[in-house]
């Protein structure tokens, strides 16, 4: 009996100890890594919207999350000088490595995609991984306000051309881009 | 054995992945670029060092039925905790380039075999070298098949474009399969070096003797 009961005490004891320092770690890192996720967060959405200078996070009923099962998970509404001049909306499509979490950029005075920022992603480096670079997301800036199609080929107005090797993940982009877009015509331009 | 010549069994004698050919799930996943490779092959050379150190303090008290199971408990939990504190406070563009490395330590085998066959049996500065020596050795083999892989799949190193013409690409390269076929050739190259080096010295030089 004693050579089972040592070795499991043992290891219930280091896994106890490994489990308090975990909890330690992440008691002491839990507000910077919010912190640095908000930092994040906030920088990004200045890239997108470049004349905003502060964010409001529309509330998930006014935004319509609750209604809907798409992959929309919030909407901020961006202001200058207490005017609106846009709208962030953050997306989690279903990528090629798992959930994409995405944010889409809507210009009210262009009436247009002012841009996209890709915030934490699973592709494959190399491949998909290329969604969160500025060449891909500048295909997407200044686009109309219609649903986008995905091609391999030289696109037209209203497509976009995959990353080569990758078109999974170029397509859960552009989901996001037409969900985005949708909202937007439902909740915006239709009140 | 001295630290120097422990550091070089890792690094040249047994290097884990063109000796040992350990750790080759990382080295798919993970070299199709030059930085990506070295920036695997940094974090997990810290985790071996603090988890060899750990396990070499810890290796007269751990019961030996058990071992295997405290390896993983204390690797998984180094890992985390890397994992955290990157987040937490290393600058967003370090933490964006190597966070989604660090999970995949936790299932590298080269880690595991280290604290197997030379932290559970030697003191703790040793470990730490052995660790050193292997996780460097890691590095290296990593950042050459991404110096490689980079190239020729995306016409640059280290991000500069050497060939920025799309045509010259070479896409398998990026792929799982180019990394077997750039490694293959790399090992291929080493084993005709060594087979001719043996045979130069048997014959005291010159092919024609």
């Amino acid at each position: 009996m004693k050579h089972v009961i040592k070795p499991a005490s043992y290891l219930f004891f280091v896994a106890a100890v490994t489990t308090a320092l975990l909890v330690l770690t992440h008691a002491v890192t839990l507000e910077p890594i919010a912190n640095q996720h908000k930092k994040a967060r906030e920088k990004m959405m200045r890239e997108i919207l470049t004349r905003a200078d502060a964010f409001q996070e529309i509330p998930a009923e006014k935004a319509g999350k609750a209604e809907k099962s798409g992959s929309l998970d919030r909407v901020f509404e961006a202001f200058n000088g207490g005017e609106t001049i846009g709208w962030i909306v953050e997306l989690s499509p279903g990528g090629y490595g798992g959930a994409i979490n995405m944010m889409v950029g809507i210009s009210k005075e262009d009436d247009a995609v002012a841009g996209i920022r890709v915030l934490r992603h699973s592709e494959t480096p190399g491949l998909g991984a290329l969604a969160a670079t500025e060449r891909f997301y500048s295909k997407y800036e200044g686009r109309k306000l219609v649903p986008l199609k995905v091609v391999r080929s030289r696109p037209h107005d209203d497509e976009i051309d995959a990353i080569t090797s990758a078109t999974i993940t170029t397509q859960a982009v552009t989901d996001a881009v037409n969900e985005a877009i949708k909202w937007y015509a439902e909740r915006v331009s239709g009140e | 054995m001295s630290y120097y010549k422990l550091l070089k069994k890792g690094i040249v004698d047994e290097n884990p992945i063109f000796i040992q050919l350990v750790a080759l799930c990382p080295l798919l996943a993970v070299t199709t670029s030059a930085i990506n490779g070295i920036s695997m092959g940094l974090s997990t050379a810290a985790v071996m060092v603090c988890a060899s150190a750990a396990i070499s303090v810890l290796r007269k008290v751990i019961p030996n039925e058990i071992r295997i199971a405290v390896f993983v408990i204390i690797v998984a939990g180094f890992v985390t905790i890397l994992e955290l504190l990157m987040e937490a406070y290393a600058p967003p563009a370090i933490n964006e380039a190597l966070g989604i490395f660090i999970p995949l330590i936790v299932v590298n085998c080269m880690v595991f075999s280290r604290l197997e066959a030379f932290a559970s049996k030697n003191g703790v500065l040793p470990s730490a070298a052995d660790a050193l020596g292997m996780g460097l050795g890691f590095t290296l083999g990593l950042m050459t098949l991404g110096v490689i892989r980079e190239f020729l799949g995306n016409g640059s190193v280290f991000g500069f474009e050497l060939l920025a013409d799309p045509s010259a690409h070479v896409l398998i390269m990026l792929m799982a399969p180019g990394a077997f076929f750039t490694l293959g050739v790399i090992i291929m190259v080493m084993k005709f070096y060594r087979a001719h080096r043996a045979y130069f010295r048997a014959t005291k030089g010159g092919l024609s003797g």
